[in-house]
């Protein structure tokens, strides 16, 4: 090998060694590689067995189980009403270890209640119907719990869902879900986030960045996302309400549906909180489509705001990201689990109420 | 324009390819003016003229200054020159401050407000211009007749918007010089760069996601985390500032110009004195020489003395911005400095035996950073009413969200890593806090620099505390 050959040689070597501590250090204190596998109807769902750690916003080591889901093992448990949970990120809950998460905790309160959690984060209502078909072959749910959050009206809103409405009455009869072009390019490079955490980080860390460029050159181009006017936006509430009124409805053939609503919170000195601005709006949205399909509405809002009056700590964030801001932590969870526990026992145990 | 951003970064490599191609001196001081205009442009393009004006009347009038026979016309160049630019900064920076103080002063409702657009780096150009006329009063330096030399002096665009302030006797010397791209200059560069970059962009960006929230609203949080919050703004400033005096240091390195030190580790200081040292060098070293010393220094026996120092730290603070939290910054740095020149006074020579122990610089080391950490917080905070609620719940033990924000937590005990190995082995450090290394040792750092980049810069990088200055 000749001399001026080496100097490159070296220079690789050391960039391979600067890689591998890379990827070592990401998976201590940062993400685990990504364990999602495409999926055409809902985006993504997790390897079954799979490990999962983030880091970004509390930070638990997760062990999923045999359908990729943040619970045990799902076996039939005749003594106990089983229960599914359906819902986003708070119903997954990454940020807490399992034994911290609400349906654990309603689990823990209520031995009788045995709750399957299948949360699953950037996950939008329109999907439940289509994951809850996926395990009914194993599941014979006692009620259906429907977890609902900021966002879920965007959600409930996006264009890669095509409702089908019946031309007389106005109602939804058919909603499909079609890939989004986000989930299409994490199929395209899951070969190698599948096997980096470093890949995995990057990607999700610069994702927005690559989103925002898109955006701008769209806008070079003529697309601009305009302002909606009033009238727009109550006719999109309406939609949007009509749209969960739906799955609500399509829900209900298998069991008896509650929707759980979860808010975010906007916290003040003196202990004060009080429902933040899109919860507040989206809590409308959420009320309207339950009365439409005439099922139970749990609002959380009063009991978390309770955690904060009573400890002067808030339910929401964690000390690695923003305190106040963001995830349910254990103690707001604890709030959730309670809320959620008071309601089966009212309806599931009249009897037993004191 | 932020030297982080990609715009910035097709802005130099655009300057650089046109570096290698224009060969002749006079051409390259042709491009750099162009560019610092350009570099201006992208900021405000309506404030070109202000820069221009600066630059100009600056130049005339030196030249108007040198061929006057009589010391009053001398004088009256001096004047005008002062007046032109004290003129700019008193209208842009100040009119709408003592608009609004006069008023209530006055009892008198609402003068108006004049709506006026602080132009970028106003603070630092015209502060640069009035240092060329006054030395030239003085005969410190040589007359430069050259107008695009001089242009570029006011302007260049590295140090143009948030400093380091430059001296003509150190710049213009060094456009009569060839200019020159070299190798090592550019290793050098890309070094101090990269050492600025890592402040600003991994240290102080990180640690605004913590410090906003608290500085917002101060009556939400414990009073261990705004004690955190105060250690964590010490940081971010420095950093931020530091960072940003690094970055165009190692720009003006990289096209061949040395510029002045600006921070020298100021939070290893054991006293004020050595913290003013340490700190803003250029702004500390220029206010020293245009405005303590003609005030009298510590020429006119103890009380002229300490007159001059408070009035320089207040004049200091105001400089800082249009704000009675900054003039209380400024005033309680001065009453801080004659506090301690009076100790040292009065007690410098009674404890003889204890005052070089390491307990005792230790402990004024503390002394001194809780002063100048807890000052931090009338200078960012955005008003009186938001200060004294900072304060209070400062000492308050009673409610209050605790939030240790364990980003911040690492941060700081990598800072303090950063500060122990200074004081441990200064010789890693030459000139400016960037350890010197080894020709093999650049690309592996750049390497893992870029990594560290990827992992941790915010995706939206914050803008540099100092450009409103």
């Amino acid at each position: 090998m000749s001399n001026n050959k080496k100097p490159a040689l070296r220079l690789f070597f050391v960039g391979m060694i600067v890689l591998a501590a890379t990827e070592l250090f990401v998976r201590v204190f940062l993400t685990s590689p990504s364990q999602q596998i495409f999926d055409p109807e809902t985006g993504f769902r997790y390897v079954p067995h799979a490990t999962i750690f983030r880091s970004k916003e509390g930070g638990a080591t997760i062990h999923l189980n045999g359908l990729g889901l943040n619970d045990d093992e799902i076996t039939h448990k005749p003594e106990k009403f089983q229960i599914v949970a359906l819902g986003d990120s708070i119903t997954e809950a990454f940020q807490v270890p399992a034994d911290v998460n609400y349906t654990s905790v309603a689990e823990r309160l209520n031995r009788k209640l045995d709750i399957i959690n299948m949360g699953r984060s950037a996950a939008g209502p329109l999907s439940y119907p289509i994951v809850l078909d996926r395990i009914r072959k194993i599941v014979q749910p006692t009620y259906i719990v429907v977890q609902l959050s900021p966002y879920d009206v965007e959600d409930l809103l996006r264009p890669n869902a095509r409702v089908t409405q019946d031309t007389k009455t106005g109602k939804i009869v058919q909603v499909k879900l079609q890939s989004t072009q986000k989930n299409l390019l994490k199929q395209a490079v899951r070969p190698i986030i599948r096997h980096s955490a470093l890949a995995t980080y990057l990607m999700r860390r610069w994702s927005p960045l690559v989103k925002e460029v898109i955006e701008n050159f769209d806008a070079l181009g003529g697309i601009k996302a305009h302002a909606k006017a009033p009238a727009e936006k109550v006719k999109e509430k309406h939609q949007a309400a009509m749209r969960l009124a739906y799955v609500l409805e399509v829900l209900k053939r298998t069991a008896p549906v509650v929707v759980l609503n979860v808010p975010s919170l906007d916290y003040f000195q003196g202990r004060r909180a009080q429902i933040s601005k899109l919860s507040h709006d989206e809590r409308k949205v959420f009320r309207e489509a339950a009365r439409m399909a005439n099922v139970p509405f749990i609002d959380t809002s009063s009991t978390l705001k309770k955690v904060y009056l009573e400890t002067g700590q808030p339910p929401h964030g964690f000390a690695n990201h923003r305190i106040g801001v963001g995830h349910l932590n254990p103690a707001g969870h604890q709030a959730v689990g309670k809320s959620l526990v008071s309601f089966f026992d009212n309806t599931l145990f009249p009897n037993t109420q004191p | 324009m932020i030297f982080t951003s990609l715009t910035f970064l097709g802005f130099f490599t655009v300057l650089l390819s046109l570096f290698v191609f224009i060969r002749t001196d006079r051409g390259r001081i042709f491009l750099l003016l162009a560019a610092s205009y350009a570099f201006y442009a992208a900021w405000d393009y309506r404030f070109l003229l202000l820069l221009l004006l600066s630059g100009v009347s600056g130049w005339w009038l030196g030249l108007r200054m040198i061929r006057a026979e009589h010391p009053a016309k001398r004088r009256a160049c001096l004047i005008f020159s002062l007046i032109i630019s004290l003129g700019m900064l008193g209208y842009f920076k100040y009119a709408n401050f003592f608009l609004d103080n006069f008023a209530a002063l006055f009892g008198l409702s609402d003068l108006g407000n004049l709506k006026i657009i602080l132009p970028v780096g106003i603070s630092f150009f015209t502060f640069q211009t009035m240092s060329y006329t006054i030395d030239l009063y003085r005969n410190k330096i040589p007359v430069c007749r050259d107008l695009p030399k001089f242009l570029l002096f006011i302007s260049f665009f590295p140090q143009l918007v948030a400093g380091p302030i430059v001296r003509a006797s150190h710049f213009l010397p060094q456009l009569d010089l060839p200019i020159r791209l070299k190798r090592s200059n550019a290793i050098l560069g890309a070094q101090i760069f990269l050492g600025g970059a890592v402040q600003k962009v991994l240290i102080a960006d990180n640690l605004a996601g913590f410090i906003d929230p608290a500085f917002a609203e101060p009556a939400l949080y414990s009073s261990l985390t705004l004690w955190l919050a105060v250690a964590c703004y010490s940081i971010q400033i420095f950093c931020d500032f530091a960072g940003y005096s690094l970055m165009a240091i190692g720009i003006g390195r990289i096209l061949g110009f040395e510029f002045p030190e600006n921070f020298r580790m100021p939070y290893v200081a054991t006293s004020l004195t050595e913290f003013w040292h340490r700190w803003h060098i250029s702004l500390s070293t220029w206010l020293r020489d245009y405005l303590y010393v003609p005030l009298g220094g510590n020429r006119h026996g103890p009380f002229r003395k300490f007159r001059n120092i408070f009035l320089t730290m207040l004049l200091g603070g105001l400089w800082h911005g249009a704000s009675w939290n900054f003039i209380i910054w400024g005033g309680s740095h001065g009453l801080g400095l004659i506090i301690q020149k009076l100790w040292n006074r009065w007690f410098g020579g009674t404890f003889p035996k204890i005052s070089g122990t390491p307990f005792y610089r230790g402990l004024s080391w503390a002394l001194n950073l809780t002063f100048v950490g807890l000052l931090w917080v009338p200078f960012r905070c955005v008003d009186f009413e938001t200060t004294g609620t900072f304060f209070r719940q400062l000492v308050q033990t009673t409610d209050g969200i605790h939030w240790m924000h364990t980003p911040s937590l690492v941060i700081l005990g990598g800072v303090l890593v950063w500060h122990g190995l200074y004081l441990y082995k200064r010789s890693l450090y030459h000139r400016f806090p960037v350890p010197q290394l080894s020709n093999y040792m650049p690309a592996a750092v750049m390497l893992g620099a870029l990594i560290l980049f990827l992992l941790f810069a915010p995706i939206n990088s914050s803008p540099f505390i100092y450009f409103q200055f």
